[in-house]
């Protein structure tokens, strides 16, 4: 019952994709494009059963292609209604699936599932809730879930990459910015560096400004010195470009790292927060304190973000509550413990999660993958310009592993402990290579990494000089 | 049409059972359980096919993220796709005496919320949406009860508990800075809040989550019709939490009572019967995939401490120092590839000794070290000593196989 495909034609709707939060100049009704590299495709007098969301009550629609239908979605705040025959049915993607109608007057609409209210066919049958068995053929549905199809509806110009990501969204959209993600993983300082920040900014910086840059966040924290140079790139950036965070984990310098960024998506499991600093296990005070909540407080304000929350982040005695939504109010954070939920009381330091953040106003919107993302975005799919932020993501990573598997090894053989034979010449020159190999190392990580790494290109350099006299003396 | 598939069997509840099961849903498993091949269903009308995940045993090594990989990709590579995957959790830090950990300490569940987490957002984001999943918990004791929270449909077994999130708490008590520790704690339950978000518990993940992990907070709910209000305080109309000291714990009567679970189911059959499924097709692919991963990383385990245990007892076998050096070499070889293979294995002796595939590395690269001096020796007519590398350092002495 399932076929594959290859797609072949634009669709194109002006249909607004709806349960998106943005403001301001992003927030303009988009036509919508339904195409993507895997895509399960049913037409052709097939019998389809297209699930549609919790906002159509959960319901099933059952029917086939060429149905005659009437869809109801929701159009700039009014319910709206389309009817036509369905000329296709699409799994562009997990999470994304669209419908192609073909209306009488030779009108063709093509609408997101998500988007859709309910489905009525013209005999009178309308979608059914709760359902969930269907009468699909196993090995067509297997068939069917490994196909892929070489083309697009609408074939980005650039193709794709090897994360599977078209590069643009298609010629009907040329107008929408750039797109570009840097998944920062790790301690901030090894893991998370503005080195790589300042290379995908840089990269972004070659289409012009207005860029969007996504750092995808998972980060238990790490140096302040870091995370002050972190501020410097990040300041700079976003003079230019539209910064976003996307946070599973960021935690203490890597809450610091996203409050820079105007715009906040939570995975559902996303945590941010816990930013007391301190040094020998021992929190700062004073004078050292405040400014440290100061400057908290200024990057979250200067973000768009309400300082209360931030500075509760960083000490104890801040303390955050706040009133949700009602309606016809915003939600509203207060710094005192009036609002009618407790964030964080002068006992506690503060971490949000995914439904409290959203809930107080704080995030822009929650996403657990780059589709869910693209419609809080209100693009009409996920696109990446370059795979440029992830390679320099990967090959990153790549670094650190090899560092944490040699450079305990070069120490060893920097003391003697590897490699060592009868002749003390050949041993001193092993032990040469080894310190000039972990300086080259200290070189590569840079100076924070490299101390976390126990690395101190002072100390090496002292140590080299004196493996050489100690060699010069062999002679 | 039926399909005869491997590793299927269908279920039918039968009739006798049914009379009991709409009065009593949480007892009607005893009675149900009559399997039968249905070949009474009609043409073209199918079954739903359940696909059952078994998350049993130790957190972090039989529960483990590489094996939902695998169980993922089974699913998927199924000749007809699952329509609901039941995840089964029965993994418990401490016995029924609640009193008496395990008698193993081994066998407790490692602290890995990062990889629980991957774990966790792996099944909901990379299976298909159509298929439904939900948990269904025989018992819960420890951090597999972040897992328990962590999606939307859940049933409990009559006698399961949902306790032991003071893990979670526990593991920054050692920092001696009241502000540092209070970020230390923030920071961790923050992360295990995360999992209750991700379970539909999100708008009340403060109140229950930090009740559940932190034993300073008190909880307590109020029932406004079928909605049940978490509340982080002991004003509400049912206290469920009012000691200063202990956290709070769910038996499973008091999960469902408040909610927190959709239903008590005593089998698999009863749990269907609740969702509203008389008959269905089990597929126990799942089921064999996690026993096999389960029974050949500890098999791997074993083996990596009997080498060890020859090692440290001398029982290797070799005349000369050179093919003593060789049969460590061996031994380490051995376990290296034991930890590559099963991440359970590494994670299980990192704990246990402190050995890690990076240690090992360097042992082995020492080994080979000295054999070869031995060699370059032997050819100059001359010996030197050596003979170290092996033994066991780190951590914290040899546990138990």
């Amino acid at each position: 019952m399932h076929t594959t495909k290859i797609l072949t034609t634009a669709f194109i709707t002006a249909t607004p994709i709806a349960g998106a939060t943005v403001t301001g100049e992003a927030a303009f009704t988009q036509p919508v494009i339904a195409h993507t590299m895997t895509t399960n495709m049913h037409a052709a007098a097939e019998d389809v059963a297209i699930r549609l969301t919790s906002k159509a009550g959960g319901r099933t629609w059952r029917g086939a292609i060429g149905d005659m239908i009437t869809v109801s979605y929701l159009d700039r705040g009014s319910r709206e209604s389309f009817t036509g025959a369905l000329e296709a049915y699409r799994e562009v993607s997990r999470n994304l699936a669209t419908i192609k109608v073909a209306g009488a007057n030779g009108e063709a609409r093509t609408f997101i599932v998500a988007d859709i209210l309910g489905i009525e066919s013209a005999g009178g049958s309308e979608s059914t809730p709760g359902q969930s068995t269907e009468t699909t053929e196993p090995s067509n549905e297997a068939e069917a879930n490994n196909s892929e199809t070489t083309t697009r509806a609408s074939e980005p110009a650039d193709g794709e990459h090897k994360w599977g990501f078209p590069t643009n969204p298609g010629p009907d959209f040329e107008f929408l910015p750039r797109i570009f993600l840097l998944p920062i993983q790790g301690g901030v300082g090894e893991g998370t560096r503005h080195d790589e920040m300042k290379k995908i900014g840089e990269i972004a910086d070659q289409y012009g400004n207005g860029q969007i840059i996504v750092l995808k966040v998972d980060s238990p924290g790490g140096m302040v010195v870091e995370a002050d140079l972190i501020h410097e790139t990040l300041k700079d950036i976003k003079r230019r470009h539209r910064l976003i965070a996307w946070v599973e984990e960021a935690i203490s310098a890597a809450a610091y790292t996203s409050l820079h960024c105007n715009e906040v998506y939570f995975m559902k499991t996303g945590t941010l927060g816990s930013a007391t600093m301190f040094a020998g296990g021992t929190a700062i005070d004073g004078e050292q304190l405040r400014q440290w909540v100061k400057k908290f407080g200024d990057v979250a304000e200067e973000s768009g973000h309400p300082r209360a929350m931030a500075e509760a982040m960083v000490t104890n005695s801040e303390v955050v509550s706040y009133d949700p939504a009602d309606g016809d109010n915003d939600p509203v954070v207060y710094d005192t413990l009036e609002g009618l939920l407790q964030l964080s009381t002068n006992e506690e330091n503060l971490t949000i999660n995914a439904a409290d953040a959203l809930a107080c106003g704080f995030a822009d919107g929650i996403a657990d993958n780059e589709a869910e993302l693209a419609e809080l975005l209100r693009l009409p799919f996920w696109y990446e310009t370059t795979d440029d932020g992830r390679v320099i993501h990967e090959r990153w990573q790549k670094t650190l592993k090899q560092a944490e598997v040699e450079i305990p090894k070069l120490f060893m053989r920097a003391q003697g402990q590897l490699g060592a034979t009868n002749d003390q010449r050949r041993n001193l020159n092993t032990q040469l290579r080894a310190v000039e190999g972990l300086i080259s190392w200290a070189n590569t990580l840079g100076n924070h990494t490299g101390a976390a790494n126990g690395l101190s290109l002072e100390q090496l350099e002292e140590w080299r000089k004196t493996l050489q006299f100690q060699i010069q003396q062999l002679n | 049409m039926m399909m005869p598939l491997k590793n299927t069997v269908t279920i039918l509840l039968t009739g006798s059972c049914l009379a009991l099961m709409p009065a009593i849903p949480s007892q009607a498993g005893s009675a149900a359980g009559d399997k039968t091949t249905a070949n009474d269903v009609p043409d073209g009308d199918q079954l739903p096919s359940v696909y059952v995940v078994p998350l049993k045993g130790q957190m972090g090594t039989d529960i483990h993220e590489d094996t939902i990989d695998e169980v993922i990709e089974d699913i998927k590579a199924q000749p007809r796709r699952p329509d609901i995957v039941v995840l089964k959790i029965n993994s418990s830090d401490f016995g029924r005496n609640f009193h008496l950990p395990q008698i193993d300490p081994s066998e407790f569940g490692m602290f890995a919320l990062e990889a629980y987490r991957a774990l966790v957002r792996n099944l909901h984001n990379n299976l298909p949406s159509d298929i439904q999943q939900v948990v269904w918990v025989e018992d819960s004791v420890g951090l597999a009860t972040l897992l328990a929270l962590s999606w939307c449909d859940m049933y409990m077994a009559p006698d399961a508990r949902l306790y032991g999130l003071n893990n979670i708490f526990d593991v920054s008590q050692g920092w001696g800075d009241a502000d540092v520790r209070e970020k230390m704690e923030e920071a961790w339950e923050g992360i295990g809040r995360g999992f209750l978000n991700m379970g539909c518990l999100g708008q009340y993940a403060r109140a229950l989550g930090g009740a559940m992990m932190d034993p300073s907070k008190m909880l307590s709910a109020d029932f406004k019709g079928r909605e049940v209000v978490w509340r982080p305080d002991t004003d509400g109309e049912w206290v469920i939490d009012s000691d200063p000291e202990g956290v709070a714990n769910f038996e499973a009567t008091d999960s469902e009572d408040t909610l927190l679970c959709n239903g008590l189911a005593e089998s698999i059959d009863d749990l269907l019967f609740l969702m509203g499924h008389r008959e269905y097709e089990l597929n126990t692919s799942g089921e064999e995939l996690v026993e096999t991963y389960m029974e050949r990383w500890r098999k791997a385990y074993k083996n990596c401490y009997e080498l060890l245990a020859d090692m440290e007892a001398g029982r290797l076998r070799g005349d000369t120092q050179l093919e003593l050096l060789n049969a460590q070499l061996n031994v380490w070889g051995g376990i290296l590839s034991n930890m590559l293979r099963y991440g359970a294995v590494e994670r299980r002796l990192e704990r246990e000794i402190g050995l890690n595939i990076v240690s090992i590395e360097l042992r082995i690269e020492q080994l080979k070290d000295q054999i070869r001096q031995i060699r370059d020796s032997d050819r100059g007519g001359g010996r030197v000593g050596g003979g170290g590398g092996g033994g066991i350092s780190g951590g914290g002495g040899k546990g138990r196989p």
